[in-house]
């Protein structure tokens, strides 16, 4: 009977104090839109913070399509915050920074480590509120079994180029092109093709918003005009375009049955990875005229940021810090086949990616127009793709597209 | 018994709280609301009237409405009569009614972005079981782009919602069909009345209270779907999918615009509380004819 006691009491106390152990260990709630098989690191990065730490993660993950956006928005807005959340870059943070629901990170010492074109994306008001985690790309994937097939020797390098490619491979009887209307793959389409307007004038943004420079230019005319027309050169069929999304499209890809698609680098992975027998790269896109070469879109990905409202204020800006130390970003950045936010800051990328970072070794890569244009015209630009696409008239949309600029 | 004033108040106070905290106390948030330029997070500018006025000339907001409108028209419609007809249909089938109107009522108990999906991969052009379908039983020229033609996307739509809650009526209209008084269908067949004609003039028009409950019912969840058209079509192609629900949700969270989103809301709700007080008052009126 005493054994028993004495056996009950020292189990008792154990319980207690794994419990108040338990108690004291600090749990990082983090939200994330980061689902499935796009977590790539991101567990083990976890597990490597609790291990380094002692501080536990909860990530709970939101897809954009579950309503990420909406979810985080309705959190803040009722008091139910996450330590740490996630950015697509810094399309959150120009939100919630000026309404004070992040926290200040410009004393980090990670700060100093960023690249420019990071620091300016991490940037609010003057202030640093994120930590960009990547910068990842969009551009055009090509198959090369079925650019074999229909006898196209060397990957197209200009529009008329790529338009004879796309003429070529339908001759041949092979899909050429898909701009699936239903999501955002159609905007991000035109967008693409308007990079030439960019190489020839790095300024267009900041002449956009100081309206120096209108959508009903040559430039822009040029670009949705080209849209309209690949439709009406039956190179896409557009109402079969617009009835389907950009999952619906890359699943064509994945099926080896079009030969070219505009997307983003983070399938490179998983096309490897699950269609071993898809011959494929990944290059800029070739928008301009003879004598050019393909340019491509570099946008930031991920980017972390504290709750100005946190409970475990030390705990997440450890987070943080830890995502920017150089080895495990690293994991990530490999992962997820990003460039680097940091200095100096290179990660091996898959050779099917090779004619893509070749072009944004040779500075033939602009910045996601979409982060520095207006909040909300995003909608706009969307709806105005579609129209080019269905052969609305297009000077009628441009103009469209200046009121709304101007609106914002 | 005569109550007591306090007790009448003991057990009407508690439910009035609950309608307050959350019926009457958001409707007059949303309200205030709608008169400030709230892009959701932080404090808005009171604006006053601005909001509503932008609505008189966004082309988006009333296309939106008028798709709304046609929307419910064409769910309220072919929900009942579908609906109607088959309860009917199951009325005089007694040994199949019970297991078939589990089965057609089934489709109702998925959730609705689930069955968005499902009918996202059914309706797809590259390969979907649909056009493929059409296409195994000689039928190829009626295959279509479903969800990207702006002449049709709209009725698919229209469809999935139908096939969705078809049972919903189905089981309203079944209720009523089978409570009829029998002698009453036995009198007009003797009086030489079968078929349609029963149907027309004894059986519909004893169905009143059924189909105003199946009416007011498909109107209310018809006028303020969601679900559907965001996964199937977002709106699109261009607007033609666009419903009032979807350009609440698009001003709100795409646009930051959360005071104009609300004034459309309440745009919208003011519209359904009147044109469901018209339909459910005619359709009162003709119980009463009974």
């Amino acid at each position: 009977m005493k054994k028993a006691l004495i056996g009950i009491g020292f189990s008792v106390a154990a319980l207690t104090l794994a419990l108040s152990n338990a108690q004291d260990q600090t749990t990082l709630k983090i939200l994330g839109f980061k689902v499935g098989a796009e977590l790539a690191a991101l567990p083990a990065l976890n597990e490597r913070f609790t291990k380094e730490t002692g501080i536990k993660v909860e990530y709970e993950a939101i897809s954009d399509a579950g309503g990420f956006a909406e979810v985080i928005r309705t959190r803040f807005a009722g008091g139910d915050v996450p330590d740490v959340f996630m950015n697509h870059g810094r399309d959150e943070a120009k939100t919630f920074a000026p309404a004070g629901y992040m926290a200040d990170l410009s004393a980090e010492p990670w700060v100093k480590t960023l690249t420019a074109s990071a620091a300016s994306v991490a940037k609010i008001g003057g202030k640093t509120y994120l930590l960009p985690a990547e910068f990842v790309s969009l551009g055009l994937y090509y198959n090369t079994a079925l650019l074999e097939k229909a006898g196209i020797k060397s990957l197209p390098q200009t529009y008329s180029q790529f338009l004879s490619a796309l003429n070529t491979s339908k001759t041949k009887g092979i899909n050429p092109f898909l701009v699936p209307g239903k999501d955002g793959w159609a905007f991000v389409t035109s967008l693409i093709m308007a990079t030439e307007l960019w190489r020839t004038n790095p300024d267009l943004t900041e002449d956009m918003l100081a309206g120096k420079v209108k959508f009903d230019s040559t430039g822009w005319r040029t670009v949705f005009t080209n849209l309209a027309n690949l439709g009406k050169r039956g190179l896409i069929d557009t109402t079969l375009n617009l009835g389907i999304d950009g999952s619906q499209a890359m699943n064509e890809f994945k099926a080896g049955r079009l030969a070219f698609l505009v997307h983003g680098s983070w399938e490179v992975t998983g096309l490897k990875k699950n269609f071993p027998n898809l011959k494929f790269g990944f290059m800029g896109f070739p928008s301009g005229p003879a004598n050019t070469k393909p340019v491509g879109i570099v946008l930031p990905g991920v980017a972390w940021a504290v709750s100005a409202k946190s409970k475990n204020a030390v705990a997440a800006r450890k987070y943080v810090a830890f995502w920017a130390q150089e080895k495990n970003l690293n994991d990530w950045l490999v992962s997820a086949n990003a460039f680097s936010p940091l200095k100096g800051g290179v990660v091996p990328l898959p050779s099917e990616m090779k004619p893509f970072s070749d072009a944004a070794a040779d500075d033939r890569a602009i910045n996601f127009p979409l982060a520095d244009w207006p909040a909300g015209f995003q909608d706009a630009y969307a709806k105005a793709t579609i129209e080019a696409m269905q052969g609305k008239d297009i000077r009628t949309i441009l103009r469209g597209l200046d009121q709304s600029f101007s609106k914002k | 018994m005569t109550w007591k004033p306090s007790t009448i108040a003991f057990f009407v106070l508690p439910a009035l709280a609950v309608y307050g905290l959350f019926v009457i106390y958001p409707t007059f948030s949303g309200l205030l609301l709608s008169l400030t330029d709230s892009k959701g997070v932080g404090q808005g500018q009171f604006i006053g009237l601005a909001n509503y006025a932008r609505m008189l000339e966004d082309s988006q907001v009333r296309t939106a409405l008028l798709n709304t409108v046609i929307y419910t028209v064409l769910v309220t419609f072919f929900q009942n009569a579908l609906g109607l007809g088959l309860a009917v249909w199951l009325g005089n089938m007694p040994e199949l009614r019970n297991s078939l109107r589990v089965v057609f009522l089934l489709p109702s108990m998925l959730s609705m972005l689930v069955v968005g999906f499902i009918w996202s991969y059914l309706f797809s052009p590259l390969g979907g079981p649909i056009n493929e379908m059409l296409q195994a039983l000689g039928l190829g020229s009626l295959k279509r782009v479903w969800l990207g033609d702006p002449g049709i996307a709209l009725f698919s739509i229209v469809g999935v919602h139908v096939w969705m809650y078809l049972g919903h009526s189905t089981a309203i209209f079944l209720a009523g069909y089978l409570g009829l008084p029998s002698e009453l269908r036995d009198s007009a067949a003797i009086d030489g009345a079968t078929g349609w004609v029963r149907f027309w003039r004894v059986e519909w028009p004893l169905l009143a209270p059924a189909t105003t409950v199946a009416v007011t019912l498909t109107l209310l969840g018809s006028s303020k779907t969601f679900e559907l058209p965001f996964v199937l079509t977002r709106g699109g192609p261009g607007d033609a999918t666009m419903l009032s629900s979807l350009t609440v949700f698009q001003n709100a969270f795409a646009g930051e615009r959360f005071g104009y989103a609300t004034a459309i809301a309440l745009v919208t709700l003011v519209g359904v509380v009147i044109i469901s007080n018209v339909v459910s008052s005619a359709l009162r009126r003709r119980e009463q004819l009974i």
